[in-house]
């Protein structure tokens, strides 16, 4: 190797570990069929208004503290949906992903001004039981609960805050608990969001 | 010099880096900026030994993207995308198959009629969803269609089920209008049933030649010529476990040469940051004679973090021309990949 490509590597290896020092899980998720699933989620809508938020170091530790989990290295920044009727506010749409047994489930949540889920569609999973998460029995459990509901277990033997479904508050897809799970804490992570995002603190 | 060039595109990346993953206060916006570098080191086959120019800046790019909103919401985006590399002509094939973003687009009632003005993907078979522009294997469009970028009109949309685009560009690829070229039109009606995404497109107008050279493009590529294409298309994409599988069947006449090829390709997550690909892909360039180019790929994609993927791939391509000239080539590519 010559001189110059010795550099270029070196270059190339000390960027390299500079960005290699962020932790690895995406949970930013891309909204992708807006112009279909918004009017499914809210049939009287008639437009939407994207909504990016930076999330600053202070937020983040409360959101962090409420959670009692890290954020995800690329939750620096979220799109929220602000949905309109006319010119008149109705309700909310964040979509957001979390991992399942079979890779990432991409859920976008509706809820209301006051943070409460009205329903979810998810746009992307790859889960053996994906059809029984994305099915009605499994959503409704989901209806009406909002950020102080108990979607995951506050504790186990090990840990004070976890990422695992309370089964007392929603019951898994049989066969399916890592996604359940993955969907519950998804919806609580993202209520959180909008709690200390939009000042419903 | 062109050392100097790279490492000083690093730093202005490094510094915008910086600059926009800064945590200020949680203010809410109406603009992103996001951006990504792409670095690679490609050996071929009939390369002798590494120099500098097996090292290749493939592509920067700063994508700025803007809504417009009103009291009852979003109305419009503008997407700008500013890109670079000292490797490749701005005008070049190689650079506009991936770079150059520039579009406008007016929203409709419900999203239901959309229309985009500017330079965009063009929206035939998986070119609509499969956004490949900075992955080492691609799928078959350098053959089928000679473009992925175009500048023109656009109208897309949702009717039920079912999601369209029409579009209307100059067929040109390269960034310049021309308007003594033959026009390109595309029509592509897709579905989304379950999991499956399938559609079928069509396409008629003038546009470039295949690229029927095996590797990626030179800089100091030949002229390009320009035929008129008649194509219809099928493709599909279906997520299963940990695989995900897609494929394109197209058809279609060159003037008067018929022409058809499909493209297979699988990614598979091996675990959560481990991916492996797989691509195969057959090309007849005028079914009236024995010419034909085959291509297979197998790749590793590793992604440390939201900022760094690091990328393997071997590729191999045969072709046979209408002189009945046979070559083959092997191409080893190592990729670095940084998005912010």
């Amino acid at each position: 190797m010559s001189g110059k490509n010795k550099k270029l590597a070196l270059v190339l290896a000390l960027i390299f570990i500079i960005f290699l020092t962020v932790d690895s899980f995406s949970a930013v998720c891309v909204f992708r069929f807006p112009d279909r699933d918004v009017y499914k989620l809210f049939p009287k809508a008639t437009n939407y208004k994207s909504v990016i938020k930076k999330i600053d170091k202070v937020t983040k530790q409360k959101i962090e503290d409420f959670l009692g989990q890290p954020l995800d290295a690329d939750e620096t920044e979220l799109t929220f949906y602000e949905i309109y009727k006319g010119k008149e506010l109705i309700g909310m749409i964040h979509p957001h992903a979390e991992r399942g047994e079979y890779g990432t489930i991409e859920v976008v949540w509706a809820f209301t001004l006051e943070g409460k889920i009205i329903d979810f569609v998810i746009q992307r999973q790859r889960e053996k039981k994906g059809d029984f998460l994305a099915s009605k029995e499994f959503r409704k459990q989901f209806f009406g609960k909002d950020v102080n509901s108990p979607f995951v277990k506050d504790k186990t033997k090990d840990k004070d805050k976890t990422k695992e479904i309370n089964t007392d508050l929603i019951k898994p897809v049989k066969d399916g608990e890592k996604g359940s799970t993955a969907i519950a804490y998804g919806a609580k992570k993202t209520l959180a969001f909008y709690k200390f995002l939009f000042g419903k603190e | 010099m062109k050392l100097k060039k790279i490492l000083f595109i690093l730093f202005m990346v490094l510094q915008f880096f910086s600059l926009n993953t800064g945590l200020k206060v949680s203010e809410a916006k109406n603009y992103q900026i996001t951006g990504a570098l792409d670095s690679r080191f490609m050996f071929e086959s009939s390369d002798k030994k590494i120099t500098g120019d097996n090292f290749i800046l493939h592509g920067i790019e700063i994508n700025f993207k803007y809504i417009f909103q009103g009291e009852s919401g979003d109305w419009a985006t503008l997407v700008l995308q500013a890109s670079y590399s000292p490797d490749f002509d701005f005008f070049s094939r190689e650079f506009n198959y991936h770079y150059g973003d520039k579009y406008f687009v007016l929203k409709g009632p419900k999203g239901k009629i959309n229309f985009k003005i500017g330079k965009f993907v063009v929206p035939f078979g998986n070119l609509q969803y499969y956004v490949s522009h900075l992955l080492i294997l691609q799928p078959m469009f350098q053959r089928s269609l000679g473009l992925r970028e175009d500048i023109g009109l656009e109208i897309n949309g949702y009717f039920k089920d079912f999601d369209y685009d029409i579009s209307f560009t100059n067929g040109r690829h390269d960034g310049k209008i021309d308007f003594k070229n033959e026009w390109l039109f595309i029509f592509r009606i897709g579905r989304n049933l379950g999991d499956l995404k399938y559609g079928i497109s069509a396409l008629s107008g003038g546009a470039p030649e295949g690229n029927y050279m095996l590797g990626m493009m030179h800089p100091l590529e030949k002229k390009v010529e320009f035929v008129h294409k008649n194509r219809v298309g099928l493709d599909f994409q279906y997520p299963l476990r940990q695989a995900t599988v897609r494929g394109e069947l197209v058809a279609g006449r060159d003037e008067d040469k018929r022409v058809w090829g499909f493209y297979w390709g699988m990614d598979y997550e091996i675990f959560s940051k481990l991916l492996f690909s797989l691509k195969y892909s057959f090309w007849d360039p005028d079914k009236d004679n024995s010419d034909y180019i085959h291509e297979a790929g197998a790749g590793l994609d590793y992604r440390f973090n939201r900022f760094v993927t690091a990328r393997i791939a071997y590729e191999k391509g045969w072709r046979k021309d209408n002189m009945g000239m046979k070559e083959n080539l092997g191409l080893f590519s190592a990729q670095l990949n940084l998005n912010f």
